[in-house]
């Protein structure tokens, strides 16, 4: 950490900020604010990087932070960290996006009621504010109570520590993906209260029920790194159950959709046929499986009992099968049999020990049940809570079903809130002493056994903040009570064993060591246990109501990243807002069409919101996502016209809807748990789509082969058959014949064919050491939307606001193009195309600029000169690729303070009127051939890593000099699978995808 | 009749003055006076008594000594108050009359914990990357883009204009794209748009 | 010989009094239509200003959808310019004397509507202050425009286009200037006698200048075929499905002509009424024109039939995709538009009293003008809502600025146009009397 003066830091802020501005007619006064004390670690220029951990969800994964001037910039992940394995999810990626958040609190506040009776916030001084705490702690000293979320580590035990000290250890940690369904489940098979480790990466079939293991499912990028590492090249196979195709069930191979709520019945009958197929299995089950044969539930199901067969007798097969306990959006008030069902399966067809591992366990045991919070909420109405202390929770609202507010009220309940940002929960509360950020902030934590990772600051407090800890200390003291010396951070150093190793460990971003595995067995009691389907509440004839967790904003935390409103949806490619969504059948049924406004009504609430049918979702249900409809964003942003978008965080909030129905057992909230009556009012809302159709009408974007297809073209590959193996598959009659898919090379001569291979005699510039080139593994790829953050924070690439995606201005260098060609029992074939710039050999953009502002590199770039450009966008016309963006506007006018801190200074900010596109990350490849000036050499393969490729949580993108031979892009585009995008076109693109696999026996 | 080719000749004469006086425009710029002194600065530091050659009487301070990053990041970078305070919290009396209050004035910035707003001189547009380590480790010195900043007593930009053949012997003044280029291509440095403009 | 339905001048004078009567002071009707267009300018000067501080955000532009409004303007008004030259330059070359009642109008047309033309480009770029990086001139940072692009031959062949056309318009204005000159008694007359140039209309002055009227229509004859065809390879040379077709040329050529004839005739019709020309513009005059658009309405309806002809043909499913979507996508109204205004309004015309109704004509001719905006309109439209990529296909409407330029490039045209009225003769008063002499000469009868 940098130790630079907060005003000074501002001031060189101020200073990058003034001379991002571009608007001033006459050339301002620049100022240079040169550091007082230059640390040693920085020089000016040169970025410097600090090893941290992600606070955006409970996964806990390691990141690397790169800071300029003491400013960071850009989070990656830490190469180091066991979990995130240098890589990171769309959501940590705006991880500093958060402590640069407009409307934080500027510094601790109270409640104030003015004349009218109107509650207000009132700025107050820490001395005043911590007066006031201590104050309230000793009225109600033994009637306290600490509300947080999800939390490990030394922070952790030391709030425990002092919530004894000063008499009043009532504490409770909420997240609302809480997983007490999945904890009571273990509890009942295996006797052991725990989050066991799900191998993915060991297995070799997953069966998963409704579980958004890709999104928010424990550690969604470990779990997405396991993932395709068991899908290299064409192993695993992956079946989804559940209502509709989230981002992981998008990826899987095939899709059962059982009537919503006899999901758990599907899970046994597998189990009994597996245990049949593997001859009975453990005797203690027998009794219980022989109930649900795949024929006793077939009609229950609404599955039949040849597929159940078939997909039992796949598991049943395989050697280290796989089954993932379900995800909140099919969690009903079964929720904790339906997961003991899954772990049934997972005993009989032998996961346990193998792919389903306890002892190194999710460190999410200590997390309170949704039924605790509605038994506080009680207690609060009651008047037996005195003072409420709220930290990185907000139930207000993410559990609207316990009624916090009015509790608060009727209990005149003390609310002490230590957000750094505005939320619903600090709406209510009467005293607010701002926590820092995460990037401000010291801190550690374990989320899974074994795995210690460290938080480090990676910038002074922007803000008049002061940590949580510490502040709790200092009450602590005040109130006399016996806590340790020293400040948290004092503790931090301790609690690792002094400076010398916590520095050590701060290298490396934490500590990890394996954790032994424990063996667990079957409880007693499991046979008695019986299984029913859940049960739905309202008219049957009315949809089912699925609510799903939001894979960009997570439980709506992150809904203040603008940036993750306007990056599509992984699924249905929306933005900007809520839509309801539901199957093309069920629309036509309810006379229904796409952007209808319907009311949804439930026991619990109604809402109004626009439809949005689409195929990846059954029949029969209606799917809202959470995490939209907060508070607006930043209610005092300037009005300046197109940039009064600035305020909102559109949407509906979808927990609202969900009836406040418990599971008995695991005290667990069901989130599906009835029917809701969809009425269309007639009236109509815009829908923001990226992509305005799923079929690609056979034009080759997303090719895929079958793993029959793939061998025998791997077999001729030798003989240097090229793709000839390789076969397309499309639903289209009309425009499935290859022949018309490729118009061009099939006439004329092979002298016009395109260059297969990348052929260096052929070249331009025969003298240029370097060609870059990419290549996509598009059967790597699942669509989630990484890349497409990591690209907008390294290149300043804009949010252009809800008005002008809805004319179909969005502005992302790259786009996750969605194609779905088959989604049903048999088959889930949805493929993922990111499209870039292909930096074309031979560009059609090039040849038509006037102003010579778009050329080719002799390093085969296709260059954009942005200040060259004069915006006749011909360029954008002629591009068959679609991959370049023009500035409507000036954005940057637009990005309020202290936004624009987070802008790179090392890609320019571009003005209105210019056209922009991907560069390849010029400044990394620049910033590389630098290093190897300086050392006399070429750049190595590797030493370059693009922005998307650097995050790809998949590693499905490889990026180098294609006259490398040995380099891994070279190998990859000349892999059996390798095509070229509409290459029959002539564009000779630099980028080349491999095909997707689909895991079907036909060749 | 007459005064109709009278008219006519009036515009023709009228148009051609007007063509002359823009060419002429163009290649007679007038340097402000602030331009040739360079801005006032929040101290009146004197490049030429630090940088200028000891022969002079000068201390001869190598630029690097104080503009470090300029070989190994992107800014020269306008050293630190401590490099400052490094040399004088001893030297509390310089050799010029009144630069004892300007010395003062570095010892008051860095009690009171604030650094030193100093007036940017040289400076390219944001559109370009601009990066000193590649030219320092090339072995371009500082004064060929700088010009001779070791005689000056307050920086400024120089005034020079170069006259190219790229250009068409149209004026390039310092630190103008032609400028560069001419550089570049005299020393066969990249002339790759990408280089800078990214 | 068409049916003499107008009454004949009687004398060379009558021939000056008639044709100058139109440069007499203005009528209050007149002057309020000139403030109503000098209005439409106005707003679209403010609109352009607006887009300009703001950025093209204000238009309807978009991804995919980059050129609109705008360039469908230009290729327009391009379009109209080609009348003029037509039958100042081919039908002089021709010796079609009907040429003789109409040419002044149409080359004044010419000139107004290609400098409205050139201004759209302008408009059209994201930064209107730099346009100067497209014209190739000596800087400093010693940089070109890249002359592969066709925007760049643009620049050269509408300039080149709008010098030879104002030339044109210029030398064959002055023997009138010095008519009017010696007619005019106010302040105009210090105006004619700068730009007649001491016309005196002496023997040698008239050899000298109709030789330049001959060399100048030799020398602009190749222009009227080779700026359309410029502008189309705007187009064609972009490999966007419905653009990258080798028949724009031709294609382009013939409804530029067609598109000019209509612009001349839906002008020239209201000045006859207005100021009681039936003596000169006469039907026969009308009668010929509507052959020319018979003409070149059936080259662009074959046109029209040809691409879809094509797109099919080709077997190539871009092309398929994108003519489906012109015929029966989002925007297919424009399709249908087009063809019935450009195909199927003109048909009449094959009948001679359709063609000899002036009224009839002239209706057809505004159907025209609307039709041939369309076809650019959906040209450019429908070939980039819907290009390659399926995932980037997009919706384009028009924003209530593109619409008010528009409008005000219309206002434009007709405030120079009126003004023009005013100004100079709107009829060569030296043609129509050489006509007169000949037709003496000839006995009487009428050509």
């Amino acid at each position: 950490m940098p130790e630079i003066d907060r005003r000074e830091f501002l001031k060189i802020a101020g200073m990058t900020a003034g001379a991002a501005a571009t608007v001033a007619c006459r050339e301002p006064v620049h100022k240079i604010i040169p550091y007082l004390n230059q640390p040693d670690e920085v020089t000016p220029g040169i970025a410097t990087y600090y090893n941290s951990t992600c606070r955006e969800c409970p996964g806990g994964c390691g990141i690397r932070v790169k800071t300029r001037e003491g400013r960071p910039l850009k989070v990656d992940g830490n190469p180091d960290h066991p979990l995130s394995k240098g890589k990171l999810c769309v959501r940590g990626e705006f991880g500093h996006m958060r402590t640069y958040d407009t409307a934080r609190f500027a510094g601790p506040m109270k409640r104030v009621v003015d004349a009218s009776g109107a509650r207000k916030l009132e700025k107050i001084t820490w001395d005043e504010g911590m007066t006031l705490l201590v104050e309230a702690l000793r009225k109600g000293s033994s009637k306290t109570v600490f509300l947080g979320g999800a939390e490990t580590g030394t922070q952790d035990a030391l709030i425990d520590q002092i919530l004894a000290a000063i008499g009043s250890p009532h504490r409770l940690r909420f997240e609302p993906f809480g997983q007490e369904a999945l904890r009571s489940a273990d509890q009942i098979v295996f006797g052991t209260d725990a989050v066991p480790q799900f191998k993915i990466g060991a297995s070799d079939v997953l069966i998963a029920f409704g579980t958004d293991f890709l999104e928010t499912w424990l550690s969604p990028l470990a779990n997405q790194l396991d993932f395709i590492e068991s899908r290299k090249n064409g192993k695993g196979f992956a079946i989804f159950v559940g209502p509709r195709l989230g981002l992981s069930g998008s990826n899987a191979d095939q899709w059962l959709a059982p009537n919503p709520g006899s999901e758990v019945l599907v899970a046994l009958a597998l189990a009994s046929e597996v245990a049949k197929r593997k001859g009975g299995g453990p005797e203690a089950l027998r009794g219980l499986l022989a109930k649900y044969t795949p024929a006793s539930v077939a009609e229950k199901t609404g599955v039949s009992q040849a597929t159940l067969e078939g997909v039992a007798a796949r598991i049943a097969a395989a050697s280290a099968p796989l089954a993932l306990p379900p995800g909140v959006e099919v969690q009903g008030t079964n929720a904790a049999r339906f997961a003991a069902a899954v772990q049934i399966l997972n005993v009989v067809s032998g996961a346990v020990g193998k792919t389903l591992v306890f002892g190194p366990d999710h460190n999410l045991g200590k997390l309170a049940r949704f039924a605790e919070l509605r038994e506080l909420v009680g207690k609060m109405r009651g008047g037996e809570v005195g003072v409420l202390l709220v930290h990185g929770s907000n139930p207000a609202y993410s559990a609207p079903q316990v009624g916090l507010s009015d509790a608060l009220h009727s209990g005149n309940v003390f609310t002490v809130s230590f957000a750094f940002a505005p939320d619903e929960t600090a709406e209510l509360a009467d005293l607010i002493l701002p926590d820092n950020t995460p990037f401000e902030s010291w801190g550690d934590g374990e989320p899974v056994r074994g795995v210690k990772t460290l938080q480090q600051p990676t910038v002074r407090p922007l803000f008049d903040t002061r940590p949580t800890a510490d502040v709790l200390l200092d009450a602590a003291r005040a109130l006399g009570a016996s806590v340790p010396a020293g400040s948290f951070r004092d503790l931090l150093v301790a609690a690792w064993g002094g400076r010398a190793s916590f520095d050590a460990a701060l290298g490396r971003g934490g500590e990890w060591k394996d954790v032994a595995a424990t063996s667990v067995s079957l409880a007693g009691g499991v046979a008695s246990l019986d299984f029913e389907p859940a049960p739905l509440a309202g008219n049957a004839s009315d949809p089912v109501l699925v609510v799903y967790p939001s894979h960009h904003l997570y439980d709506g935390r992150l809904s203040r990243v603008q940036a993750l409103h306007e990056i599509p949806d992984p699924v249905t490619k929306t933005m900007w807002g809520s839509y309801a969504e539901l199957h093309p059948e069920t629309a036509a049924v309810l006379d229904i069409e796409m952007g209808d406004v319907l009311q949804i009504k439930t026991e619990a609430g109604e809402l109004k919101v626009a439809a949005y049918p689409h195929d990846t979702i059954r029949p029969g249900v209606i799917a809202l996502q959470v995490g939209r409809g907060g508070l607006p964003r930043n209610p005092d942003a300037p009005l300046e016209p197109h940039s009064y978008w600035q305020r909102d965080v559109i949407g509906v909030n979808a927990y609202s809807l969900i009836p406040g129905k418990l599971d008995p057992q695991s005290g667990a909230l069901a989130w599906l748990s009835t029917h809701a009556s969809v009425s269309n009012t007639k009236g109509r809302a815009p829908v923001l789509r990226a992509q305005l159709t799923f079929d690609q009408q056979g034009r080759g974007f997303g090719m895929a082969c079958t793993t029959g297809a793939l061998a025998e073209a791997e077999a001729k590959h030798g003989e240097g058959h090229g793709e000839s193996g390789a076969e397309e598959h499309h639903r289209f009659g009309e425009w499935s014949n290859p022949h018309r898919l490729h118009p061009l090379p099939l006439q004329g001569d092979a002298a016009h064919l395109p260059t297969r291979q990348y052929d260096p005699a052929a070249d331009a510039h025969p003298d240029s050491p370097y060609r870059w080139g990419m290549s996509i593994d598009q059967d790597a790829c699942t669509g989630c939307n990484a890349c497409m953050a990591a690209c907008i924070t390294e290149n300043n690439i804009p949010v252009v606001g809800p008005e002008n995606i809805r004319i179909g201005r969005e502005m992302h260098w790259i786009r996750i193009e969605r194609y779905v060609e088959a989604a049903d029992e048999r088959e889930v074939d949805v493929r993922h195309t990111p499209m870039l710039c292909q930096h074309c050999g031979a560009a059609p953009c090039e040849s038509v600029c006037p102003a010579l502002a778009t050329y080719h590199s002799k390093e085969g770039l296709n260059v954009m000169v942005e200040n060259r450009c004069i915006g006749t966008r011909f360029c954008s016309n002629n591009c068959p690729y679609k991959a370049r963006r023009f500035n409507h506007w000036s954005y940057d006018w637009y990005v309020p303070e202290p936004e624009n801190w987070a802008l790179n200074p090392d890609v320019m900010v571009r003005a209105k009127g210019v056209m922009e596109k991907c560069t390849f990350c010029v400044q990394r490849i620049n910033g590389a051939k630098d290093l190897a000036r300086k050392e006399d050499r070429h750049v190595r393969d590797g030493e370059i890593a693009t922005a998307c490729q650097q995050v790809c949580p998949s590693n499905a993108i490889s990026f180098g000099n294609l006259r490398d031979e040995a380099a891994v892009v070279t190998e990859a585009r000349n892999d059996v699978r390798a095509y070229r995008v509409l290459e029959h076109l002539y564009t000779r693109p630099a980028v080349s995808y491999l095909m997707n696999i689909r895991r079907v026996e036909e060749a | 009749m007459g005064s109709g080719k009278r008219t006519a000749v009036g515009l023709v004469v009228a148009a051609v003055c007007a063509v002359v006086a823009a060419a002429g425009a163009t290649g007679l710029y007038q340097y402000t006076p602030e331009e040739l002194t360079g801005p006032e600065q929040p101290i009146a530091f004197n490049h030429q008594i630090h940088a200028g050659a000891i022969t002079d009487g000068n201390l001869g301070i190598p630029c690097l000594y104080c503009h470090g990053p300029a070989e190994r990041g992107w800014n020269a970078a306008v050293p630190a108050v401590s490099v400052c305070m490094g040399c004088h919290q001893y030297v509390k009396q310089g050799r010029t009359p009144g630069s004892e209050q300007e010395i003062a004035k570095i010892h008051e910035y860095y009690d009171k914990k604030e650094s030193i707003p100093w007036i940017r001189v040289h400076r390219v547009p944001d559109y370009v990357q601009f990066k000193h380590m590649r030219h320092v480790q090339a072995g371009v010195a500082c004064q060929e883009c700088h010009g001779p900043v070791q005689d000056e007593k307050r920086v400024y930009l120089v005034p020079q204009t170069r006259y190219t053949k790229r250009s068409f012997f149209l004026p390039t003044a310092k630190l103008e794209m032609g400028w560069c280029m001419e550089c570049h291509l005299q020393r066969g440095a990249t002339d790759d748009c990408v280089a800078c403009h990214y | 010989m068409a049916a003499i339905t107008e009454p004949v001048p009687q004398s060379p004078n009558q021939i000056n009094d008639d044709i100058l009567r139109v440069l007499e002071p203005p009528t209050p009707i007149y002057v309020l239509m000139v403030l109503f267009f000098a209005t439409l300018v106005g707003i679209g000067l403010v609109a352009f200003l607006y887009q300009t501080y703001w950025g093209l955000g204000v238009t309807g532009l978009t991804h995919p959808v980059m050129w609109g409004v705008y360039i469908t303007t230009f290729v327009f008004w391009v379009g109209i310019a080609h009348a003029g030259t037509l039958i100042s330059a081919i039908l002089f070359l021709f010796r079609a004397k009907w040429r003789n009642a109409v040419n002044r109008g149409a080359e004044a047309m010419t000139v107004f509507a290609v400098l409205i033309a050139a201004m759209f480009p302008l408009i059209h770029i994201g930064r209107v202050y730099k346009f100067y990086f497209m014209v190739p001139y000596p800087n400093q940072r010693g940089l070109w425009p890249n002359f592969k692009s066709p925007l760049v031959w643009d620049l050269f062949a509408i300039n080149t286009y709008m010098i030879t056309s104002i030339m044109f318009f210029y030398v064959g204005l002055i023997p009138d200037l010095g008519a009017a000159r010696d007619r005019v008694r106010d302040w105009r007359r210090y105006l004619y006698r700068a730009l007649s140039l001491g016309w005196r209309g002496s023997s040698e002055q008239w050899r000298h200048w109709s030789r330049t009227v001959l060399h100048l229509s030799g020398l602009s004859t190749p222009l009227v075929l080779s700026v359309h065809s410029v502008v189309s390879w705007d187009f064609a040379t972009s490999m966007v499905p419905g653009w990258h077709t080798t028949i724009f040329g031709p294609y382009f050529v013939a409804g530029a002509i067609f598109s000019g004839i209509a612009m001349v005739i839906s002008v020239l019709v209201p000045v006859r009424r207005a100021f009681h020309l039936e003596a000169y513009l006469r039907k026969e005059h009308f009668d010929n024109m509507g052959k020319l658009i018979l003409l070149t309405s059936s080259i662009v309806g074959y046109s029209y039939g040809m691409e879809y002809f094509m797109a099919w043909y080709s077997a190539n499913p871009y092309e398929q995709m994108s003519f489906w979507w012109r015929g029966f996508g989002y925007h297919s109204t424009s399709t249908w538009i087009m063809i019935s205004c450009n195909v199927l309004s003109p048909l009449p015309l094959w009948f001679k009293w359709c063609r000899t109704n002036v009224l009839w004509i002239w209706i057809t001719s505004i159907f025209i003008n609307i039709g041939m905006w369309f076809e650019r309109y959906v040209i450019i439209m429908t070939g980039l809502s819907h290009e390659y990529d399926p995932a980037a296909w997009g919706y384009y409407v028009p924003s209530v600025t593109e619409l008010t330029i528009l409008a005000a490039s219309f206002g434009l045209f007709l405030t120079m146009f009126t003004v023009f009225l005013r100004l100079a003769p709107v009829i060569a008063i030296q043609e129509i009397k050489e006509l007169w002499y000949e037709d003496r000469a000839h006995g009487g009868g009428h050509h």
